[in-house]
């Protein structure tokens, strides 16, 4: 049967029955929108609020512990060690495993000046997270913000852009802040090798990774890196590489020009024995003591330094430290120091939310308006010292600058995360090199959400157990998964409700239509073809439901966000958009009308089939 | 030697079952060639209409042999008793021919939707347009009258419009069921020539079943139907 006349014959049988039509119409698309509108928050709470925790396919493992009295007692399953994070690393159905860190040493922080006034000072907690884990939830973060929309604006300094940009040659530029969590960045000074993690050795005044020893092809460097002995990866030439035999090889910056290198380090101006040189920190000389605390730009990044006779043997010789980068004093009190890049850091939204709602208020301090207007907000850290307990000794603390590059629900609520690399470093550095090298956690990324029982239950046997976080992530999830079955449920039962409806509507059709039926087949009509036209019909009615049921369902998503807006704006931990509007969720609603409707539609066009044309024609 | 339009022997067609069981047509036999006219007749309940049903493959449930275009009806399928209805076979109604709800034009086209392949004159919209306006014409109605709805029709334009499309795709066999049976005197007799003179002209084979004497003595055959058997099988010239 040609699909034109056939369209025609269903379009005029639709606009011949009007009634009928639209009240089949309207159960459809009340089960379409319900469906729609449902999935739509079940997948935007999914994605917008359980995944920023912890996505599905993620879970967070740590040495068992026993508590006595609420008080974490030590480890019973032994500890996450390397050799342990790569048994994780190769079980089946892991991507991969990596490494968290808590700080094991003292510290403190102040800084906010700029923001509220005064200085907050604090007592500071550290996680040390692989960049890697975070960057991506960085990024969507910055993406959201959109800072670059007002890119245009002429600007003098960066005060005169909006939050989280800077001035860039005179207009304002946005900044890809989730870009400056990298470890690579982060620069680990030493006086020895007992100030480095374990595997670390100290060459020229840094921590650098040992290479050379075993395996060859599981070398420990980085691309741009070369395996050099220790002395020579400091020394000033390459003739002195046979004389130290001895010293142990480690994984050296190699570069052609500034930009190879990382942190503040430049290029040496002399070339080593392969034509490549060597990434060298900055030397510098602070003016007075007081600036190695001061957030001023011109105090802070004080004045580049070269080798002389002086006292401390080090000259100023004009010029700053560049950039973002500040002069970092080598010891507290110190003049002399390196240019070195602010530790990044990222905090969790909820620790803004508590500033404003609690403290704000009852400081009677100004609340921070935005999460953007941290970003790139700097403050003070002073490692190994403490308001409580006691201080590490003081030639080996450290006053470090540290610089808010995101926000992340995967950063713990109250304390300062930071690249896995320098946690790792500081407490290898105050407290000893093993420290440096055990995990007290380990995030675990599968293939897919089915490995993720089997894997734990592995976790599980190796003494290891699900972090509390991870533990109320699953219960969350599996609660809101729950609910969002029952509600896609309820919606499919309205659908098939509507199909009964469906079902009864043609049935009366069929019986009205009896006699043109029975024409069309003495006219050759095939019983497919009286099928079809039924179900086409159907059909047809169904799309226009699903249409409809598709408008209703954007409709009150549309609504309910508005009012979330409105009414919720406040309270803290609520994402910025509840519903997730995927393409398909545009065809979904249409879909599923045409497929009830055909499903309600199948047996009275069956019976339309069924009907005996002679007899029906017989009939008076 | 090409077969008999119609053939047909010792066919019986029952209703129901037990005792209700009516036993509409028994032991017919019936040979029908190309382009004869002719006009079966009997009282109310004597099996005319059931004859005609199963003549025009509406109704597969006979007893006996029936052969339409060489072609036995119990050994075709769906598609090909559709395709015989569609191509062979053109039917006029009493009443009720028409779709309510389509226009007269597209009524008139109905066949054509139904015809597989495409091969005929329903092949190119433009050739079936043309010859649905020409049948209109041919039937004596205006081509305004394409774009009316039936309900808008007198019975006699009706059954105008019901003998247009029965011809649309030239069918061999032309059936039709009382075709004057709801019109008056005059109209009756218009149509009834029209009848005659495109079933000649189109080289078609006309039954037609009516209780009306002016109408059976114009046919040149005549069967004569009662308690579903056939009485007689009248020949004569006309
Ligand atoms: N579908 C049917 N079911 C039961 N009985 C039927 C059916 N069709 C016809 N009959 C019976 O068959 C007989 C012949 O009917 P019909 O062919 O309509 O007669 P006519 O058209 O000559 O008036 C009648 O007794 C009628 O009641
Ligand atoms: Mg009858």
């Amino acid at each position: 049967m040609r699909a034109r006349s056939l369209g025609s014959l269903v379009a005029t049988n639709l606009r011949s029955s009007p009634g009928s039509a639209a009240s089949a119409v309207l159960g459809v698309a009340l089960g379409a929108a319900f469906l729609t509108f449902f999935i739509g928050l079940g997948e935007g709470l999914r994605s917008r609020v359980l995944n920023r925790i912890l996505p599905a396919n993620q879970i967070e493992v740590e040495p068992r512990s026993v508590r006595v009295f609420g008080v974490a007692g030590s480890p019973t399953g032994g500890d996450l060690d390397p050799a342990r994070l790569r048994r994780l690393q190769g079980l089946p159905g892991v991507e991969r495993a990596l490494g968290k860190q808590r700080s094991a040493f003292p510290a403190r922080l102040w800084g906010g000046r700029h923001l509220i006034g005064y200085d907050l000072h604090t007592e500071a907690f550290f996680d040390g997270i692989p960049d890697a884990l975070l960057r991506p939830e960085l990024e969507a973060f910055e993406r959201g913000l959109d800072l670059g929309r007002r890119r245009r604006e002429r600007c003098d300094v960066d005060d005169d852009c909006p939050a989280g940009s800077r001035c860039d040659e005179g207009v304002c530029a946005a900044v890809r802040w989730a870009m400056r969590f990298d470890s690579r960045d982060v620069v680990l000074r030493c006086a020895s090798d007992a100030d480095c993690q374990r595997g670390d050795a100290c060459a020229e005044g840094r921590c650098l990774p040992r290479c050379g020893e075993g395996d060859p092809e599981a070398s420990p460097c980085g691309a741009g890196q070369r395996c050099l002995p220790a002395t020579l990866a400091s020394a000033d030439s390459a003739g002195d590489a046979d004389r130290q035999g001895g010293a142990p090889a480690v994984c050296s910056d190699r570069c052609r020009s500034d930009s190879d290198c990382h942190g503040a380090e430049v290029c040496d101006a002399k070339a080593g024995g392969d034509g490549l040189r060597q990434c060298q920190a900055v030397r510098c000389l602070l003016q007075r003591a007081e600036d190695a605390r001061s957030l001023e730009r011109t105090a802070m990044r004080g004045q580049l330094a070269e080798a002389c006779d002086a006292p401390g043997g080090l000259c100023g010789r004009g010029g700053a430290c560049a950039g973002h980068s500040y002069c970092a004093a080598d010891a507290p009190g110190a003049l002399s120091g390196r240019c070195e890049l602010p530790v990044p850091v990222v905090l969790n939204p909820l620790l803004l939310e508590v500033f404003n709602t609690d403290m704000a208020a009852s400081l009677g301090i100004a609340r921070v308006a935005a999460p953007e207007a941290l970003l790139g907000v700097r403050f003070h850290l002073a490692l190994g010292d403490s308001h409580f307990t006691t201080d590490a000794a003081r030639e080996r603390q450290m006053v470090r600058q540290a610089v808010v590059v995101g926000f992340s629900s995967k950063a713990p609520e109250l304390g300062v995360t930071a690249p896995l690399a320098a946690v790792a470093g500081w407490n290898a550095r105050f407290s000893g090199s093993a420290a440096g090298s055990r995990y007290d956690g380990a995030i675990i990324e599968t293939a897919s959400n089915e490995a993720v029982s089997a894997t734990i239950a592995e976790a599980e046997a190796m003494g290891l157990e699900l972090s509390r976080r991870s533990r109320t992530a699953r219960t969350f999830g599996t609660v809101v998964l729950l609910i969002y079955l029952a509600l896609v449920l309820l919606a499919l039962v309205v659908l098939a409700v509507s199909a009964l409806g469906i079902a009864h509507t043609f049935a009366i059709l069929v019986h009205e239509r009896r006699r043109e039926i029975a024409v069309l087949r003495a006219l050759g009509a095939t019983t497919r073809a009286i099928f079809g036209l039924v179900l086409v019909e159907a059909m047809l009615l169904g799309a226009a439901g699903g249409s409809l049921g598709l408008c209703l369902a954007h409709l009150a998503a549309m609504a309910v966000e508005a009012a979330a807006s409105r009414w919720l704006a406040d309270v803290p931990l609520l994402p910025d958009a509840f519903f997730e509007v995927p393409a398909w969720s545009y065809v979904l609603p249409i879909a599923v009308g045409v497929f009830f409707c055909a499903l309600g539609a199948a047996w009275p066009a069956r019976r339309a089939t069924r009907l005996d044309p002679a007899t029906v024609l017989s009939q008076p | 030697m090409t077969p008999a339009l119609i053939h047909a022997r010792r066919l019986g067609r029952a209703f129901g079952e037990g005792p209700s069981r009516v036993q509409a047509l028994v032991d017919l036999d019936l040979d029908v060639e190309a382009g004869e006219r002719l006009a079966i007749t009997g009282p109310s309940g004597a099996g005319k209409s059931t004859l005609l049903n199963l003549l025009g493959a509406l109704d597969g449930g006979y007893l006996g042999t029936l052969q339409i275009a060489g072609a036995e009806l119990h050994a075709l399928g769906d598609r090909q008793l559709s395709a015989l209805r569609n191509r062979t076979i053109g039917f006029v109604f009493q009443s009720f021919n028409l779709l309510p709800s389509l226009d007269v034009a597209a009524n008139l086209a109905l066949p054509a939707a139904f015809a597989e392949g495409g091969a005929a004159a329903g092949a190119d919209p433009s050739a079936l347009r043309a010859r649905a306006l020409e049948l209109l014409a041919r039937v004596g109605l205006d081509a305004s009258v394409a774009a009316r709805r039936p309900l808008e029709l007198s019975g006699g334009q009706r059954q105008r419009v019901a003998l247009a499309r029965a011809l649309l795709l030239k069918p061999a066999l032309l059936l039709c069921d009382e075709p004057t049976g709801s019109l008056d005197r005059a109209h009756a007799d218009a149509v009834l020539d029209l009848f005659e003179e495109l079933a000649r002209e189109n080289g078609s084979a006309l039954l037609i079943v009516t209780h009306d004497p002016l109408v059976i003595e114009r046919q040149p055959r005549v069967l004569h139907l009662e308690a579903g058997r056939l009485m007689r099988d009248e020949r004569r010239q006309p």
